[in-house]
């Protein structure tokens, strides 16, 4: 008899199941090692993905080019709900960013995969959080222009359970907005500062803001270098403490996302 | 669960190699993202990687008689062609780099990693964010937190069984999905 194929998955996975006989025949039988192997190898391929690995999408304009380097009809679009993937941006972020609390527009996590995405909701909150007019597509565009992401990961033990995440995107007016959502216990006194730290001199910083309780909100001046200045810190502040305290409670690197 | 839309493929297959543009627009719209991310994980920029993409898609369609379907997989073969594309980019960029002194990129870089082995990575990493709530989150448990099944069980609270279940049932998905990938190379 062949092993159980639920008893194959969990060997795949390297647990230590079933009898002696179970295990030597998955191993020698041709067809269960096959099986298990293949098993295994999808395993060892799923642990080496990142959770935060996800597809992008080209910018709209990508097709059109190609349309025009072919000479194919001027008006022919890919239909867009073909898509075999999930645009990366209609995922749900590991943690939910709230970034609506205490904003027009909560973004709110879909029941259903959603028409609208994530990040286009969260432009919408910023847009309305700042005053912005509704966006025209060349907005839009302008919009996916730079966009980048950081998982906020805890710095000392003392914050050893703290997280966060940061969006930054740029809004229709070209501003470049950059969210916090810091998930941890924080303090009654004092307040959180975020800075940008240069990524190869962390002695160089630009502070960014303090928080609003567990949140961020700001725009970030474009003579901030963002490739350079590419290290998110928020830390433990005094109140009134002009520099960097030294203590960071969580830091990540923004990374470009599209 | 998003339409996946791939049952009518041979017939868009057909359609590709008899030169129907709306067929290059059916492949572009279910296969860009893969291509796109392969690039864009490979170079590290935006531009490089829509760039890439749209010499891919207009590679493909103005050497389409190339294509056999009963050697290849599509996407294997635009993969195929994403490689080649991919290392004309990087070459050309080494070129730039002599005149540059530093190369600039914000995301984060994979060029060591074969295209073909990205691009199973990210089918993959789709695949596993597709899956339901519940086996979404066992696999989750199982892969990245290395729990076992009994543990799994516990946690979520559920019959170890239907956490065996689970685990099976995703893995032959996933495996599925990654036939597509595994011939052609």
């Amino acid at each position: 008899m062949h092993t159980d194929p639920e008893l194959l998955g969990l060997l795949a996975l390297g647990e230590h199941v079933g009898t002696v006989e179970d295990r030597t025949h998955a191993e020698t039988c041709p067809e269960c090692a096959l099986e298990l192997s293949e098993l295994h190898r999808l395993a060892s391929l799923g642990r080496s993905v990142s959770p935060e690995t996800t597809m992008a999408t080209p910018g709209h304009d990508v097709w059109a080019r190609i349309r025009d380097e072919l000479h194919f009809d001027p008006t022919l679009e890919p239909p867009v709900h073909r898509s075999m993937f999930l645009p990366s941006d209609t995922l749900q972020p590991p943690i939910n960013l709230q970034v609506g609390a205490g904003l027009d527009q909560p973004v709110t996590a879909p029941e259903h995969p959603p028409t609208s995405s994530p990040r286009r909701s969260l432009l919408a909150t910023i847009k309305s959080a700042l005053g912005g007019s509704s966006a025209t597509p060349a907005a839009e565009a302008a919009a996916h222009e730079l966009a980048a992401h950081a998982e906020l990961s805890p710095v000392e033990a003392f914050w050893s359970q703290a997280s966060g995440t940061a969006e930054l995107a740029t809004d229709e007016l070209g501003r470049r907005v950059l969210q916090i959502a810091l998930n941890a216990d924080l303090p009654t006194s004092g307040v959180r500062q975020a800075w940008l730290v240069h990524r190869d001199d962390p002695s160089l910083r630009q502070t960014v803001g303090i928080l609003d309780g567990p949140h961020g909100l700001w725009t970030v001046d474009h003579s901030i270098d963002l490739q350079a200045y590419a290290i998110l810190e928020v830390s433990q502040q005094a109140s009134g403490e002009v520099d960097h305290s030294g203590r960071t409670i969580v830091r990540g690197e923004l990374a470009l996302i599209s | 669960m998003t339409q996946r839309g791939d049952d009518d493929l041979p017939t868009v297959i057909e359609a590709f190699l008899a030169g129907n543009e709306h067929a290059l627009a059916e492949i572009y719209a279910r296969w860009s993202p893969l291509v796109y991310s392969v690039a864009l994980r490979s170079l590290g920029n935006v531009s490089d990687a829509e760039e890439v993409t749209q010499r891919v898609f207009t590679g493909a369609w103005t050497s389409r008689h190339t294509f056999d379907p009963t050697r290849a997989r599509l996407p294997a073969w635009l993969i195929g062609i994403t490689r080649n594309k991919i290392a004309d980019a990087h070459a050309a960029r080494s070129k730039q780099a002599r005149l540059r002194t530093q190369m600039i990129t914000v995301t984060r870089m994979d060029d060591k990693i074969e295209p073909a082995d990205l691009a199973e990575r990210l089918m993959l990493a789709d695949e596993i964010s597709r899956l339901d709530a519940v086996p979404q989150q066992v696999l989750r448990m199982a892969f990245y937190d290395d729990l076992t099944h009994a543990q799994i069980a516990e946690r979520m609270n559920l019959p170890p069984g239907t956490v065996k279940s689970h685990i099976r049932r995703s893995l032959i998905k996933l495996r599925k999905r990654l036939e597509v990938q595994a011939d052609a190379y």
